[in-house]
């Protein structure tokens, strides 16, 4: 995985690339620690370049999810494309976060 | 065959009125007689004829009717039933099929991924206490040094006391409990060690093992059979639904043909009809040959048709074909729907 953060007044934007899985869980967490360094109201993944992603991947925007709540800022999915919308859209994913 | 009795506008082949004053021959009216007989017979062996073969045939149709009616009831039925499947005991609807599979699989995914979102959580708590015991392997890394440090000063405070001659006698025994406590705190840190290697081994195993329950395979072949599964259904569906439409087409078709069949049975009611009129046909004839034989003394033909004849239209007819008066109106013969088709029989 590869995350790209960008931050525009109190939105920040995250270009997830590559693939999301297991082995990226101490990057993934490191992120999250950026963002909420950050303090912003708003976190928007950008997953058109993600290229796949596995079960733990899905765990971890799961963790990711509960960590916004916790922080209070709002999360959400922008544009996944082929496997990954079709496993979101599968896992009903819109239901917790949104995809837009 | 034909009978003629029906149309006013030609002359009865058989017999006509007789004319006043004119005794017809003995031998003559003998042999009209016995025609006449011979012909009324052969109106009741047609007539018996009509009527086994009508009821022959209505029956058959009755059963042709009945039949394509239970084959319609079994074509709806055959329509109900494979609209459902069971499945354990149940009637599930093939159109919420669909939807029930495709809700199954995505709750199964939505518990996978809950799954693994709890295993990514409970990873990163065991990397939180993997910190903590890196830490506390470097305190007692520290607690180490501290000790060695300790076991040094004894060693050095032994030396001086030994210096110290008599005076320093009770010091070298302090220092000599200072050495052995040093010992046995070097004794402990080193049991601790041990023990944090085995936690951290022990933290590592359940990693893995947390690394197992969170990368179950979601790939593209999951998300595929989930496609797969789709269509099945859907063609499942699509086909079902053609089928019905076929059923459905045959049944209307069999639910006319039902319809007809009845019809025909109706129409070949004809027969009773048909019956009444050749019997009043031959009750004419039976008057005819009557006055062939008393010709004179006896009532009048017509008195005779009107006293005899018990099937109203029919008489009215002839007699009125007898007095020269037009044919009286279609409304007045008994049942009015069913004139046209008689007369064409």
């Amino acid at each position: 995985m590869r995350a790209e953060l960008t931050k525009t007044n109190q939105e920040m934007k995250v270009k997830l690339q590559e693939r999301l899985s297991f082995s990226d869980h101490t990057k993934f967490r490191e992120l999250l620690t950026s963002i909420d360094r950050e303090k912003p109201t708003h976190c928007v993944f950008d997953m058109s370049e993600l290229i796949s992603i596995d079960s733990a991947g899905l765990g971890m925007l799961m963790i990711a999810h509960q960590q916004s709540e916790k922080s209070g800022w709002k999360l959400s999915l922008q544009a996944p494309k082929g496997h990954v919308k079709q496993l979101l859209e599968l896992s009903r994913f819109d239901k917790i976060i949104p995809i837009t | 065959m034909t009978i003629p009795a029906t149309s006013s506008e030609r002359e009865h082949p058989v017999v006509g009125t007789v004319p006043p004053g004119l005794q017809p021959d003995d031998s003559v009216a003998t042999m009209r007689r016995l025609t006449l007989e011979a012909v009324s017979q052969v109106l009741q062996g047609v007539s018996d004829l009509i009527e086994t073969n009508s009821t022959g045939v209505s029956a058959r149709f009755g059963k042709i009717a009945g039949d394509a009616a239970m084959q319609t009831a079994g074509i709806r039925d055959l329509i109900d039933r494979t609209s459902t499947i069971e499945v354990d005991g149940e009637r599930v609807a093939l159109t919420s099929l669909a939807s029930e599979l495709q809700g199954a699989l995505a709750e199964l995914v939505r518990k996978i991924i809950f799954l693994s979102s709890r295993g990514m959580a409970m990873v990163y708590a065991l990397e939180d206490v993997l910190d903590e015991v890196q830490q506390v392997r470097k305190s007692v890394a520290n607690i180490e040094k501290l000790n060695s440090q300790t076991n040094l000063l004894a060693l050095n405070a032994k030396i001086e006391a030994v210096h110290a001659g008599d005076a320093g006698r009770g010091f070298a025994v302090v220092a000599n409990e200072v050495r052995q406590l040093a010992q046995r705190t070097n004794e402990i840190s080193g049991d601790l060690h041990q023990r944090i290697t085995r936690v951290t081994a022990g933290l590592d195993n359940s990693f893995s093992l947390l690394k197992e329950i969170s990368t179950i395979d979601m790939s593209e072949e999951n998300v595929f059979a989930n496609e797969r599964i789709n269509m099945i259904v859907d063609s499942l569906v699509k086909q079902h639904a053609m089928f019905s439409e076929a059923l459905e087409l045959a049944s209307v078709n069999t639910g006319q043909l039902t319809n007809e069949i009845r019809d025909a049975v109706v129409k070949m009611q004809f027969q009773d009809r048909a019956t009444q009129e050749i019997q009043s046909i031959r009750q004419v004839m039976g008057i005819l040959a009557q006055s062939l034989s008393t010709p004179a003394g006896g009532r009048s033909i017509d008195a005779e048709i009107d006293r005899t004849l018990t099937l109203g239209d029919v008489k009215a007819r002839i007699l009125a074909k007898v007095h020269g008066l037009p044919p009286p109106a279609e409304s007045l013969r008994a049942d009015a729907s069913d004139a046209g088709e008689i007369d064409l029989f």
